[in-house]
C-alpha cells in the first residue's frame, strides 16, 4: 500500500499543474535551490576557517555547540514558510478503505523526506569526521552529527504541528518573526546567548554516546503526539483552512465619486483585501514604504555625490511599489472572474480603468505616507514628488501594457512565497523599463543643465501622461479587447 | 432576435460546433439537449462572445456579437461561476450589478423579492462569500443576477443542476411569470428532460455539434422523441 502511495506521489509531482503550465517559474526555482545547495556545501567545507576567521573563535566546536540552538530557531523560521503541510493530500484518500491511522502514517513519515531534513546533515558531516573526529574520536564525532539531525526532524515535527494547528495567518507569521528578532536581538546585545539552553546537550553527546537515543526518543515521541493529533483531526474542514474566511468590509468610499470607474476599484480593493496571496502582496508594499531608509537614513549614502542618481531609483519604488507588485500580475488576479467582466458591456474597458484608479489613488496615499522623508532633507520630497508624478503619468502605462502580454491564471488562495503562479517572461523583464525609462529622461536633462532640471523633466513627463491619462488607458483596452478570447480562454484553463 | 450563420467551432481539428443557420425568435424559450461534449456550453459562450467562433457569425437583433457590444446590456445569462466574482458576498454582488445595470435601490429590492422563495433565507444578507457558498446557492445567485435589469434574453446553462426538488420547481414558476411579464426570450441548456420539455416550446436537439432535432411540437411529442433518443427503445 505505502508503495503504491509513493507511486501516486511521484506521478502527481510530474503531471502537476504549476510544473508544466510555468516551466520559466520552476526553471527560476531550481536554480535558486541549487545556488542555495552549493552555498550549504562551501560553508560544510569551510566552516572550521569561517568559525575562526569571521566569528573570532578558538574553539570551533564549543562555538557550534552554544549557538546550535539559534541555527535550530532559524531552521523553525525557514521550514514554517517554504514547507508545505501535507495535508493537502489527504482529500484523496479519505473515503477510500485504508486506514486513516495508515493514510496519516504515510502522510508524515514522506513529509520528513523534503531536501529541508539533510541541509543540517550536509552542512555538518565534513566538520564531524574532520575536527570532531580528530579531538574525539569517530565515534563520537558520529554520535554527535546524529544528535544535531535528530533534533532537526524534532524541529520537522513541531513546524508540522505549529502550521497545521495555528495556519500561517498573519498572526502566527508576527509570532515566529518576534521569536526570530528576539533571538537575534539577546545575542546581539549580549544579554544572553539563548544558545545555553541546548549547548551542554551537544556538548554531552561528544561524551556520553547514548544522548542519540535520548534524542531519538523524543523525536519518536513528537511524532507520535503529531500522528494522534492527526488522526483526531483528520478530517477535511479541520485540516484544511479553505472553507473559513471571514468577512472583511472595506469600501473606500470616495472612489464611489468616479461611477462606474470607482465601482471597479472598489471591486478590486475587496478583491485585494479578501485574498491571500493579494494580502500579502499589500503587506510587502507597506513594508517597501520603509526601503527608504536604508539609503537616505545611511551616512556612507548621505555623502556620496553619486547619491542622487541611486535616489531616483529608490523613489521609483518608495512612491509606486504597489503598482509595480501587484500591476505586474494585472490580470491575473480576475482570472477566476474574468467571463464576469466579459460578459458586461464595456466591462474589460472599466477594469482596466477601475485598476488604474486605484493604481494612482495607493501611489497618492504611499507619496504622502513617504513625506516625512523629508526630514532626510527637502532634496529628497522633491524627488518623491517627481517620480510619483511620473510613476502614475508613464510607469504606469508601461506596466499594464507588460503585464497584458500573455496573463496567465492564478489561485489568489494561495499564499505568495515561493508562488509562480502568473508569472511568466513578461514579469522578469518588466523591472528593465521601470528602471531604464526614469534614467532616460533625467539622466540627458542633469547633464545638460542640472539635478533639479532633470528631476522637473520626469515631473513635466508625468504630468503630461496624467493630462493624456484617457487616451493612454485607451492603448491597453484596445489590446486587451483585441486579446480577450486569448485570455479568457487560458483563464478558464482550457487549453 | 438571434440569428446564427455557418457558425463553426473546432479545437485542435476537432470540429464541436457546426451549426448552418439557426434562428431563435422573440419570445421563445428555447431549449437546448444533447449528451457531454455536444457542444451546448461552447453554443452558449460563442452567442455571448466569450469564445471566438472559428467560422460564422451570431447576430443579436442585427448586431454582430463579435463586433459591437450594446447588446450585452440586453442579455443576461449565468453559465458558470467565471461569471461571478466569488470574493464578494451575494448581496455585494447584487449591488454591484445595480450599479453597473444602473438600477435604482427600489428596483434592486423588487427584483430580489421575486426571488426569496428561491434564496429559502440562506443567500441575502449572510457575511459569506460567493466563493465559500455550496453549489446549488451558487447556482441561485448566478440565476438572479442573470435576470436582473430586464433582460429581453436570458441564457441558462444547466440551471436546475445543483438545485434541491423544491427550488427546481420554484426556477419553473420564476421562469414562467418573466416570460409572462416581459416576453424574456429563454435559452436554456439542460440534461433534465423532464424540467426541459416543460419550459420550453422549441427544443434543438444536438450531437457532436450538429442540429439533431429541432423541434416545435406539443410536450408529448418532444418527450417522446427526446425519450427515444437518449433511454432508446
Amino acid at each position: 500500500m505505502f508503495s503504491e502511495f509513493i507511486k501516486l506521489h511521484f506521478l502527481r509531482s510530474i503531471r502537476s499543474v504549476s510544473i508544466s503550465r510555468n516551466l520559466l517559474g520552476s526553471v527560476f526555482v531550481g536554480l535558486f535551490a541549487f545556488i542555495i545547495f552549493v552555498y550549504i556545501i562551501g560553508l560544510a567545507l569551510s566552516m572550521k576557517v569561517v568559525i575562526e576567521k569571521v566569528f573570532e573563535s578558538d574553539d570551533p566546536i564549543n562555538y557550534i555547540n552554544a549557538n546550535l540552538f539559534n541555527l535550530f530557531v532559524l531552521e523553525f523560521m525557514y521550514r514554517f514558510f517554504l514547507q508545505k503541510v501535507p495535508t493537502f493530500d489527504l482529500a484523496g484518500f479519505l473515503h477510500l478503505p485504508v486506514n486513516r491511522s495508515r493514510i496519516v502514517h504515510y502522510l508524515l513519515i514522506r513529509s520528513i523526506f523534503s531536501p529541508f531534513s539533510i541541509i543540517f546533515l550536509i552542512l555538518f558531516t565534513p566538520f564531524a569526521l574532520s575536527e570532531v573526529a580528530s579531538v574525539h574520536g569517530i565515534v563520537s564525532s558520529l554520535a554527535w552529527l546524529t544528535s544535531i539531525v535528530v533534533c532537526s526532524w524534532i524541529i520537522h515535527w513541531l513546524v508540522l504541528f505549529f502550521k497545521t494547528r495555528y495556519g500561517d495567518s498573519l498572526l502566527s507569521v508576527l509570532v515566529i518573526f518576534s521569536i526570530g528578532i528576539l533571538n537575534v536581538v539577546m545575542g546581539y546585545y549580549d544579554w544572553m546567548n539563548p544558545g545555553i539552553i541546548l549547548e551542554p546537550v551537544f556538548a554531552m553527546s561528544l561524551k556520553s554516546n547514548w544522548i542519540p537515543l535520548v534524542l531519538f526518543t523524543i523525536s519518536l515521541f513528537t511524532y507520535y503526539q503529531l500522528f494522534k493529533y492527526y488522526l483526531k483531526n483528520a478530517y477535511l474542514e479541520e485540516l484544511t483552512h479553505t472553507s473559513s474566511s471571514t468577512y472583511v468590509n472595506g469600501s473606500i468610499g470616495f472612489l464611489s465619486k468616479f461611477g462606474l470607474i470607482g465601482e471597479m476599484a472598489n471591486l478590486e480593493w475587496k478583491l485585494i483585501l479578501r485574498h491571500k496571496k493579494s494580502r500579502s502582496y499589500l503587506f510587502i508594499s507597506m513594508l517597501f514604504l520603509f526601503y527608504g531608509v536604508i539609503f537616505y537614513g545611511n551616512p556612507t549614502y548621505a555623502e556620496d555625490p553619486a547619491s542622487p542618481y541611486m535616489y531616483i531609483f529608490v523613489a521609483t519604488f518608495v512612491t509606486g511599489v504597489f503598482m509595480i507588485q501587484y500591476g505586474q500580475l494585472f490580470l491575473s488576479w480576475n482570472s477566476a472572474s474574468f467571463d464576469f467582466y466579459m460578459s458586461r458591456s464595456n466591462g474589460l474597458a472599466s477594469l482596466i480603468r477601475g485598476k488604474y484608479l486605484l493604481f494612482v489613488s495607493i501611489s497618492f496615499v504611499s507619496f504622502l505616507l513617504t513625506v516625512p522623508y523629508v526630514y532626510y532633507g527637502y532634496d529628497i520630497l522633491i524627488t518623491h514628488a517627481a517620480l510619483f508624478l511620473f510613476n502614475i503619468g508613464v510607469t504606469i502605462h508601461l506596466v499594464i501594457n507588460l503585464a497584458l502580454w500573455k496573463p496567465k491564471p492564478m489561485d489568489l488562495d494561495k499564499g505568495s512565497f515561493f508562488n509562480y503562479e502568473g508569472i511568466g517572461i513578461a514579469q522578469y523583464l518588466m523591472i528593465i523599463p521601470m528602471v531604464v525609462i526614469p534614467y532616460s529622461i533625467y539622466l540627458p536633462f542633469n547633464f545638460m543643465f542640472s539635478h533639479q532640471v532633470g528631476l522637473a523633466a520626469l515631473g513635466i513627463v508625468g504630468t503630461f501622461g496624467i493630462i493624456f491619462n484617457e487616451k493612454l488607458t485607451q492603448i491597453a483596452v484596445n489590446r486587451l479587447v483585441r486579446n480577450r478570447y486569448i485570455v479568457s480562454t487560458s483563464f478558464r484553463q482550457e487549453l | 432576435m438571434i440569428k446564427i450563420k455557418n457558425l463553426k467551432k473546432v479545437y485542435k481539428q476537432v470540429t464541436v460546433l457546426d451549426i448552418s443557420e439557426l434562428e431563435i425568435l422573440r419570445n421563445e424559450s428555447f431549449g437546448l439537449v444533447g449528451n457531454n461534449g455536444a457542444g451546448k456550453t461552447t453554443l452558449f459562450r460563442i452567442l455571448l462572445d466569450l469564445v471566438r467562433a472559428t467560422e460564422g457569425t451570431v447576430y443579436i437583433e442585427d448586431f454582430d456579437v463579435s463586433k459591437d457590444e450594446n447588446w450585452k446590456k440586453r442579455v443576461g445569462s449565468y453559465l458558470d461561476e467565471h461569471m461571478l466574482l466569488s470574493y464578494l458576498t451575494p448581496t455585494e454582488y447584487f449591488e454591484t450589478l445595480r450599479k453597473i445595470y444602473e438600477m435604482s435601490e427600489t428596483d434592486l429590492d423588487q427584483h430580489l423579492a421575486k426571488f426569496s422563495g428561491f434564496f429559502n433565507d440562506e443567500i441575502l444578507g449572510k457575511k459569506k462569500y460567493i466563493r465559500d457558498l455550496s453549489k446549488g446557492n451558487l447556482k441561485k445567485v448566478g440565476i438572479a443576477a442573470a435576470m436582473m435589469g430586464n433582460p429581453q434574453i436570458i441564457i441558462l446553462d444547466e440551471p436546475f443542476e445543483n438545485l434541491d426538488p423544491s427550488s427546481q420547481v420554484r426556477l419553473k414558476k420564476l421562469i414562467d411569470a418573466e416570460k409572462k411579464a416581459n416576453k424574456t426570450t429563454f435559452l436554456i441548456s439542460s440534461h433534465d428532460l423532464t424540467h426541459v420539455t416543460e419550459i420550453c416550446d422549441r427544443i434543438v436537439l444536438l450531437e457532436k455539434g450538429k442540429i439533431l432535432k429541432d423541434m416545435k411540437d406539443s410536450k408529448e411529442k418532444m418527450t417522446a422523441v427526446l425519450h427515444d433518443y437518449f433511454v432508446g427503445s
